[in-house]
């Protein structure tokens, strides 16, 4: 309800704002450029990261000073302490890093976004910024229509940073103008009252424009226009840091119990810090003005301490809040409980990972992992092999054969409860994620999707052999019984060999080492055609076991087959290129034929 | 001269069929490498071992990784004659 009255009362706002005073129809307009200029550096970086994110992110976060930096330098270089914090939500929700690895990076990315006022109060107001901002908004927007992704990246980012730089002119032209007609600084409250006030104003400047830049540039070219003091430019600067924590809150609502954990440590440090800030903000002025000094900043150079103000103040949250780091991620678990693991319902697939596609990828690899493990599990029972017996070293073939009547196993139940329901929602969640999705990722997405359908039609294929494969594998007919339990313990073997290769380590060749499965289940397909034959001719088996053989034979080599394909998706190469680079050597049909026959004919 | 060389970098960097042709090729490569070593394990587990089972089995894969090797090879061949 609030959301539907929202939006048209700040357009009847604005537009009211628009009529009444055109400079204010400047500084909005220099605000909205400056978000959109946001937004297309948001643009060009994502068109960057492919997989780069995700390996930088493995590499820098497994501790807490690489998390630290890691967000400091990503924010610095985006510009953007809400891109790094949903990119962070959206990592964390797909499981690539832990809650103390994603809070430190929130750290870091609040230390990173103070770079953004010593731009715009060090660069943006002294120099004629707009001259700037065109060249790059030209040579931006012709790279954006290149092919080439990297192309299309230095566009949005060439073309994020003119807007960027043109808001900011706009910013400072509309508030120098406004002077003329309205002085906002009659209006100031000092004191803890103004205080308190100007920190509410910053927070509801930040919430509404998502975005803590925009708010402190507004800050920085109003106090440069002298429309704001300077006590109540800090109060604004401590709202807008507390105010950020906005993003992080609407990224986590949709994410799951880690995201929203993240997003909670998020609002605890910026809010602590604040407090600390208003609590404390007379002798941080003091600070403010030492450093200052030192620096050789002009006692009335406002806007750059204003800057100093800023970076000391969330230097000083980290520096406060890094002892507490373990136990903050204590009080979140307790709190934020993560729901009873419920085999049915997926665990990685959620919209908070849908802003990445290396994320939205892990999410959906992780959650076929999850398919395959129930899949196993319904498969090892179907087939009446215990799970922890394939995954043992014991001789299969012994076992298969030793093993009396299977107990009651209500394969269709559990195929329903524990198989259907996960590749459900995996199908919809990659049909929703595609849109938009750069092709290298489309087409990885895809070949997880198919390996969802291989466990579905693996875990079917088991579901028909089980009614024979219980009644013959248990019968008075020495050659069936053996024929059936060669099934069991063929299948079990091929679930053997494909863990084997997961828990291997070097992923690499994993496709080519599946190529002997291969031919090795054609081999003995022709054999046993053959050896049916043979076994009818004799007598040993009946018609009616030779059909169900047969039919149940066909059905083995489909689970067999889509085992293999299972492994090599998910237990390959994750690299596109490498992953071609196998299927051109991987053997063909034509292929296994020949070295069939070639095998044959040296036997003979 | 070293212009010459830097702006034809230059090119090939941004050419992204070159790109992706250089790229296929290491890939070959790379993979064509580990199938070599897998070969040579093969070849020297295969001289050690006593059971008939298991040395089926060993001579089995050592044909279907020779395959693949034939394949990889004649693929990079033909992916090195286009890029000439």
């Amino acid at each position: 309800m609030i959301r539907k009255i929202l939006l048209p009362f700040i357009f009847v706002i604005l537009a009211y704002g628009f009529w009444i005073s055109p400079d204010f129809k400047e500084i909005a307009a220099g605000v909205a450029i400056f978000l959109f200029g946001m937004i297309a550096l948001e643009e060009g970086f994502k068109a960057f990261s492919g997989g780069l994110l995700e390996k930088l992110l493995r590499r820098t976060t497994d501790n807490l000073w690489k998390s630290l930096s890691f967000g400091a330098i990503t924010t610095t270089i985006m510009q953007s302490s809400s891109l790094v914090s949903v990119l962070t939500i959206s990592f964390l929700s797909a499981g690539l890093i832990d809650l103390a690895a994603g809070i430190g990076i929130i750290f870091g990315a609040n230390i990173g976004t103070t770079t953004g006022a010593w731009l715009v109060a060090g660069l943006g107001l002294k120099v004629k910024i707009s001259a700037y901002a065109m060249p790059m908004l030209v040579f931006g927007v012709i790279l954006i229509f290149q092919k080439a992704q990297s192309l299309k990246g230095i566009g949005y980012v060439l073309a994020g940073l003119g807007f960027l730089f043109l808001g900011i002119h706009h910013m400072k032209e509309g508030f120098e103008a406004f002077k003329e007609t309205i002085d906002l600084e009659a209006y100031a409250v000092p004191g803890f009252t103004g205080l308190l006030i100007f920190t509410l104003i910053g927070i509801a400047a930040t919430v509404i424009m998502q975005s803590s830049h925009a708010t402190l540039v507004l800050i920085i070219t109003a106090l440069a226009a002298q429309q704001v003091t300077y006590e109540n430019a800090l109060a604004l600067a401590i709202g807008a840091n507390i105010g950020t924590t906005i993003t992080a809150i609407l990224g986590a609502m949709s994410a799951n119990v880690e995201g929203k954990r993240l997003a909670a440590a998020h609002l605890v440090f910026n809010a602590v810090t604040g407090l600390v800030a208003m609590v404390f903000i007379q002798q941080l002025i003091t600070v403010v003005d030492y450093l200052s000094n030192t620096a050789g900043i002009a006692a009335d150079n406002y806007t750059l301490k204003l800057a100093v103000f800023h970076t000391v103040f969330n230097l000083l949250g980290v520096i406060l809040m890094i002892p507490f780091i373990n136990k903050l991620v204590t009080f979140l678990t307790k709190t934020f409980k993560a729901p009873h693991v419920d085999l049915v319902q997926p665990r990685y697939l959620n919209d908070a990972v849908m802003e990445f596609p290396e994320a939205v990828l892990e999410a959906v690899r992780k959650e076929t992992f999850h398919l395959y493990d129930n899949a196993f599990e319904v498969m090892a029972h179907g087939l009446n092999l215990p799970p922890n017996v394939i995954l043992s070293d014991r001789d299969l073939d012994q076992i298969a054969h030793q093993l009396g009547r299977a107990g009651h196993f209500d394969i269709d139940a559990q195929y329903e409860q524990k198989v259907k329901v996960l590749h459900s929602a995996i199908v919809e969640f990659v049909s929703r994620a595609n849109v938009g999705m750069p092709s290298d990722f489309s087409e990885q997405l895809f070949a997880l999707r198919q390996a969802s359908q291989n466990i579905i039609e693996a875990v079917k294929g088991t579901k028909h052999l089980q009614k024979n494969l219980s009644q013959y594998s248990v019968s008075d007919n020495p050659e069936i019984r053996r024929e059936y339990n060669n099934i069991r313990s063929q299948l079990g073997g091929i679930l053997r060999k494909l863990n084997a290769l997961r828990y291997a380590g070097d992923n690499s060749g994993m496709m080519l080492t599946l190529d002997v499965i291969k031919v090795d289940l054609v081999k003995k397909s022709s054999e046993l055609n053959d050896m049916i034959d043979g076994l009818i001719r004799k007598n040993k088996i009946t018609a009616e076991m030779a059909t169900s053989l047969m039919n149940d034979n066909g059905y083995a080599c489909s689970v067999a087959h889509n085992l293999v394909d299972i492994g090599g998706v998910l237990f390959g190469e994750h690299n596109p290129g490498m992953n071609d680079a196998e299927r051109e050597m991987a053997l063909d049909k034509d292929d296994i034929d020949e070295l069939i026959k070639s095998d044959s004919s040296r036997s003979k | 001269m070293n212009v010459k060389n830097y702006l034809k970098k230059m090119m090939d960097y941004l050419d992204v069929n070159k790109k992706k042709c250089a790229s296929r090729e290491a890939c070959l490569k790379k993979v064509l490498k580990k199938l070599k070593k897998r070969k040579d394990e093969l070849k020297s587990k295969l001289k050690n071992e006593k059971s008939e089972k298991g040395c089926k089995a060993l001579k089995e894969e050592l044909e279907v990784v020779q395959t693949q090797r034939k394949k990889g090879l004649k693929a990079l061949k033909e992916l090195q004659k286009k890029s000439k």
